[in-house]
């Protein structure tokens, strides 16, 4: 029998919370407690872990030369945390909406959709770094609505992976003759953003991730309670009770939503939003209530420690991200696969 | 026939619906009324529109011409979750994934008497065990669906819709995937439903099975109505034949009518 527990207060709140993921969250918060103390400690100049302690608690003063590396590092710390818990909730989002375990904002092309509006805006147009966010939410909006419209005439889910694709293709292309136009240097910093690199992070940028993962993920935490009809098909869905196409359009756009910042400050992350779901349902099992925050975490824990592995291991090199991510989730899914397989 | 059905309220109608994909008339001016506390099995050839029937009757699909009715209100006037509470039906295909948890599955039945943060109320539990106990899947509580065989899944899903205590119960094909007992074990259930004073409207293929159990049968070819009654009244050998082209033998045992083919016969 599940193992479980009750938040109750008077009669209008009841929620029963399993103990399993329940446990599996307080492992991973501790785990990414622990990962970002080294990564911030971590770097071309390592710090003490004392300092770093000392760094952080507000009635402390650190050192003058502490504060200026850790105003280098803590901006890409926590665009780390919050890119990778936005990019899997974005992913297993559209896992449920297209009810396809393939489904990723970076292959239904929702991604290439904001990249592409980032890349006109900035080169084309001229726009600020500020307003790049919303150019790329209005990309990755359009893109979604288009391939889901079209995925909606094929009328399948593998229709949708096939049209994000393609979408996604010719976005790519279209990104990259315009990276090209602005000659070698503009092409050259264009490149690493395109590879979802967080080398170039402000504390602007990580300002401006925060209040927007400080809307849409207790958003996305709300909506996963009334997610769960979806994973039996919409007629059964509309059966129960629930209103699966407009469901459907909305968590679609809250994907879309979710990753527009990330695409505008970091670039796109691929990969990360896929593994991450898998990782959080081979873990937790299936009630999204439970898989959505295990996700976030996991998404959260990958992206932070693929970037500072990238940033300190290979010194004087530093790997992209998005490449070490990769490995990070692949290595991360067969460890959650054993896991899930020894405790059932 | 049961005493009391003729009048008992009537709870859903159908007033001249008519729907259709693209130019072709899949149903064709239908007017119907159920009543609580019957079983009704629609029976008709495969593509005479009973699914979609079914389909509309649950608001899934709205019909190009006509009303359908819930306690004298129309169906797309109810949200989609008070529908619910109204109405349970049972999809005909599973698309649950298969890492889902049996108690889940059936749980999902009390989505719509669900609030945002009001979930799994003793009521909700207690609903849930009785609809498992009905279906005798308590032993499966804790089975994920992809380890379950079509049968016992079928039992699942029927009773997450038992769960969701609904006044009309909906059944699409409920009996497929189930072997011989578990096929009448459904049927008895469905009787045992209506006895309790729900309609229960359901979909099926055998005909015996349908004369056996419900109250009334509809019989449909074409998108249309052809016969509307007591079992005895609609599977005549004559109803028979111009619905499926085939001439049969019709046998009765008991409330049970069997069509056997003619030339099989003799």
């Amino acid at each position: 029998m599940r193992r479980q527990f009750t938040l109750r207060l008077g009669s209008a709140i009841h929620l029963p919370i399993d103990l399993r993921p329940a446990l599996v969250l307080a492992a991973l918060s501790i785990l990414l407690c622990i990962s970002t103390l080294h990564a911030l400690q971590l770097g071309s100049t390592a710090l003490s872990m004392d300092d770093v302690i000392r760094w952080l608690m507000p009635w402390q003063d650190a050192d003058a030369e502490t504060s200026a590396i850790m105003l280098l590092r803590w901006p890409r710390v926590t665009v780390a945390i919050l890119a990778g818990a936005m990019i899997a909730t974005s992913g297993y989002l559209l896992q449920v909406v297209s009810r396809n375990g393939l489904a990723d904002p970076g292959l239904l092309g929702i991604s290439q959709g904001g990249m592409a509006a980032v890349v006109i805006g900035a080169a084309v147009f001229g726009l600020p770094p500020a307003w790049l966010a919303w150019a790329s939410l209005a990309g990755g909006f359009a893109t979604a609505l288009i391939v889901m419209t079209l995925a909606w005439r094929l009328s399948s889910s593998t229709g949708l992976i096939l049209v994000g694709l393609a979408v996604g293709i010719v976005l790519g292309a279209a990104i990259e003759i315009i990276m090209v136009r602005g000659g070698i240097l503009q092409f050259a910093r264009w490149l690493a953003w395109s590879h979802g690199s967080l080398t170039s992070v402000s504390a602007g940028n990580a300002g401006m991730v925060a209040l927007w993962a400080a809307v849409l993920l207790p958003l996305s935490l709300i909506a996963s309670g009334q997610m769960m009809p979806l994973l039996l098909g919409h007629e059964q869905a509309a059966g129960i009770g629930a209103s699966p196409r407009r469901l459907s359009l909305l968590l679609t756009l809250m994907a879309a939503a979710l990753v527009a910042p990330i695409v505008a400050a970091v670039g796109p992350i691929s990969f990360l939003g896929l593994i991450a779901g898998h990782i959080a349902r081979a873990l937790v099992g299936e009630r999204p209530v439970a898989v959505m925050p295990v996700a976030m975490l996991c998404g959260a824990l990958i992206l932070q420690i693929a970037d500072t592995v990238g940033r300190t291991l290979f010194l004087p090199v530093i790997v992209p991200a998005g490449i070490l991510v990769s490995i990070a989730g692949v290595l991360a899914f067969l460890i959650a696969a054993r896991l899930s397989r020894s405790s059932r | 026939m049961k005493a009391g059905v003729e009048n008992a309220q009537t709870v859903l109608t159908l007033e001249d619906v008519t729907f259709g994909y693209g130019g072709n008339a899949v149903l064709d001016t239908i007017s119907l009324a159920f009543r609580s506390g019957e079983f009704v099995a629609i029976v008709g050839p495969n593509g005479c529109g009973k699914s979609t029937l079914l389909k509309i009757m649950a608001g899934l699909l709205s019909p190009g011409h006509g009303a359908i009715k819930l306690d004298d209100r129309p169906v797309s006037s109810f949200s989609r979750k008070n529908l619910a509470r109204h109405m349970a039906m049972l999809a005909q295909s599973n698309e649950a994934p298969a890492g889902m948890v049996v108690c889940d599955l059936v749980g999902m039945g009390r989505f719509a008497h669900e609030g945002w943060l009001s979930r799994g109320t003793a009521r909700d539990i207690a609903h849930i065990d009785a609809a498992m106990q009905t279906m005798a899947v308590t032993d499966l509580a804790d089975r994920r669906v992809g380890e379950l065989s079509g049968g016992q899944l079928q039992r699942c899903r029927m009773a997450m819709a038992l769960a969701q205590d609904a006044n009309i119960l909906l059944l699409d094909e409920p009996t497929n995937h189930l072997d011989l007992k578990h096929q009448y074990a459904l049927l008895e259930t469905a009787r045992m439903q209506a006895a309790t004073g729900r309609a229960v409207i359901a979909v099926l293929h055998d005909l015996t099975h349908a004369s056996l159990f419900a109250d009334r049968i509809i019989l449909m070819d074409g998108g249309k109505v052809l016969a509307d009654g007591a079992p005895a009244d609609v599977l005549t050998p004559e109803n028979i034949a111009a619905v499926y082209g085939i001439v049969t033998v019709a046998k009765t045992f008991g409330r049970a009518i069997v069509h056997l083919p003619e030339s099989a016969v003799e």
